[in-house]
């Protein structure tokens, strides 16, 4: 075809492509009836060939540019928007999250044994050389051995534990998501992080133990514990996922595959959002409550009733909705 | 310029005009503004409520502060397709590799990095010297971000110029002088027919003057290229169009 007649005969088609596309980015898809909606597709697909013929001869820079615009525009406009429905979201995230926490059991539990070479080293560190170990190994913001008397004149009402479990909730997310980000760094920050959060715990511990106080740092740290060590693993384990997209080859390029494990790496550590806020809640109100408000008994059957919840959740549930997924796909 | 080519589901190749990290730190600046208005919004709310109860106040704030550095960036681009209030401002927007919008966990992957890409001073909120140098190395300037998700920023092509058809003057030209047009057109280069054609189908959006001095120095040009003259009477645009006419048709057999 001749470029004369080609616009001359094309160009109305355009130009209505156009008047619809503004509407459609002005207000959305469903402005469009039924009428327009078929026609906006039809002039979308001739558009798109039209370019395809105009890239084949000789057309001008601008019959080409002009055309890719438009399609550009109407493939954003007809591919470009993604159904948001958060109870839909939820619903899955809840259902699949044990299948894919199963799915990437090792990498969790790449993540809890550099915490536990972290746990053991911290400990040894503390107990080798005192001093050294406490000025440098102490995590900021834990508990420590209490001195006499000091449990009865502790500050403690609902205002209090409100404000430090906020303050908790949001740490402890910061901190999981950067050792998740640090995935990328080949999985080197995320291990580093996993090992040197298992250090302060185990100096922690040492610094108990010394004090002959180990009972008060068990139900001082079981409480949350149970569920904020996991989820600290998780974002470790999120981490690993994440760096093997980068490390290992695959069949199809290395763009595709971090593409994919980065949407698995988020799925898995969406799981540690709601377990960080119940561990923040328990710390600072169960954890840390005095002993004369809360028994140690309680404390501890707190911590096993939270632990045992969580492994049922991870064991028990989403079997059949994975089958059923692992089937679609 | 860089272009990123897609592929349509229908196997049609176009292009979007990747975003540049000017736009895209302009577009970051004007974020970092409103965060900062945010931020100070949640301060002061929280110091309205300390005034009764001291801790519910600063735990408002811990957790809105918290929510608007994690989630200014994420919540925007999952739900405003790809685009927060600074990259609509600046036309640019994210989108996947393969040309359509992000989703919700490319949106999480590609905002939850940036306290990577904002190393060496890790804050949610990013990209800073890392970022910055791993979007400089790469074609597309994606960052860790990007890359992790598999998504790239490219510029929302706005309300385009209409162009015009050219007028098929061919019917009064004698089939002589069409052939030697024919002939002498094709000593020309790919550029110069390009130039030509562009001229044509914008030539309503040139101011008066411009478009006639454009047009004259057109055919100025191919009468001492290719020793043409316009025909009498014949102003220098009906000639340039004239040879756009001519220019147009597909080659290989032509038309007689």
């Amino acid at each position: 075809m001749e470029l004369a007649t080609f616009l001359q005969q094309r160009r109305p088609d355009w130009m209505r492509l156009e008047a619809i596309l503004l509407r459609v980015e002005g207000s959305g898809l469903p402005s469009l009836d039924d009428e327009q909606a078929v026609e906006f597709g039809q002039l979308y697909r001739r558009a798109a060939s039209d370019l395809n013929q105009a890239q084949t001869f000789v057309s001008g820079e601008t019959t080409e540019r002009y055309l890719n615009d438009l399609v550009a525009r109407a493939y954003l406009a007809i591919y470009g928007k993604t159904r948001f429905d958060g109870v839909e979201l939820l619903r899955h995230l809840f259902w699949s999250y044990p299948a894919v926490f199963r799915r990437y059991l090792p990498h969790f539990v790449l993540a809890t044994l550099l915490f536990a070479a972290g746990t053991l080293f911290g400990y040894l560190a503390s107990w080798l050389d005192k001093d050294t170990a406490r000025a440098y190994l102490l995590p900021p913001h834990s508990i420590r051995p209490a001195e006499k008397g000091a449990d009865e004149n502790m500050e403690y009402d609902t205002d209090r534990i409100t404000e430090f479990s906020s303050f908790l909730f949001t740490h402890n997310v910061g901190v999981t998501l950067l050792a998740f980000a640090l995935g990328i760094t080949f999985g080197l920050g995320t291990a580093w992080m996993m090992f040197y959060n298992g250090v302060t715990t185990g100096a922690l511990a040492a610094v108990f133990v010394e004090a002959g106080q180990f009972a008060s740092f068990a139900t001082g740290i079981l409480p949350h514990g149970v569920l904020e060590i996991p989820a600290m693993l998780l974002g470790g384990a999120s981490g690993f996922v994440l760096a093997q997209g980068f490390l290992f080859v695959k069949p199809w390029p290395r763009r595709e595959e971090m593409g994919r494990t980065g949407k698995r790496a988020v799925l898995l550590l969406s799981g540690c959002v709601p377990l960080l806020a119940v561990a923040a809640c328990l710390e600072a109100g169960v954890a840390r409550a005095p002993d004369w408000f809360l028994d140690r008994g309680v404390k501890l059957a707190v911590a096993g009733v939270s632990g045992a919840l969580f492994l049922a959740y991870i064991v028990l549930l989403g079997w059949k909705y994975a089958a059923e997924r692992e089937n679609e796909a | 310029m860089i272009r990123h080519r897609v592929l349509t589901t229908e196997n049609v190749p176009f292009s979007y005009r990747v975003a540049g990290l000017g736009s895209r730190f302009l577009a970051w600046l004007i974020d970092l503004l409103l965060i900062l208005g945010l931020d100070a919004m949640g301060l002061f709310f929280g110091a309205v409520l300390m005034v009764g109860m001291p801790g519910l106040g600063s735990a408002f704030f811990l957790l809105w502060n918290f929510a608007v550095l994690w989630g200014y960036f994420f919540l925007f681009e999952w739900l405003w397709h790809g685009q927060t209030p600074g990259k609509a401002l600046m036309g640019i927007r994210v989108i996947q590799w393969r040309g359509t919008a992000i989703n919700f966990f490319q949106a999480a992957t590609r905002n939850l990095l940036r306290i990577v890409d904002s190393l060496p001073i890790p804050l949610p909120l990013g990209p800073g010297l890392l970022g910055f140098v791993v979007a400089a190395c790469n074609r597309e300037q994606r960052r860790l971000g990007d890359l992790a998700a598999d998504t790239l920023v490219v510029h929302v092509e706005k309300k385009s110029q209409p162009i015009l058809s050219i007028p098929d003057g061919r019917g009064e030209v004698e089939r002589q002088r069409l052939a030697m047009l024919r002939q002498r057109l094709g000593q020309l280069e790919r550029e110069q027919k390009q130039t030509l054609l562009d001229l044509c189908l914008r030539r309503e959006q040139l101011r008066v003057a411009e478009r006639a001095r454009l047009f004259q120095s057109a055919a100025a040009f191919c009468e001492r290229r290719l020793n043409l003259t316009p025909g009498e009477y014949e102003s220098a645009e009906k000639f340039v169009l004239q040879m756009a006419a001519v220019l147009g048709e597909r080659p290989g057999p032509t038309t007689p």
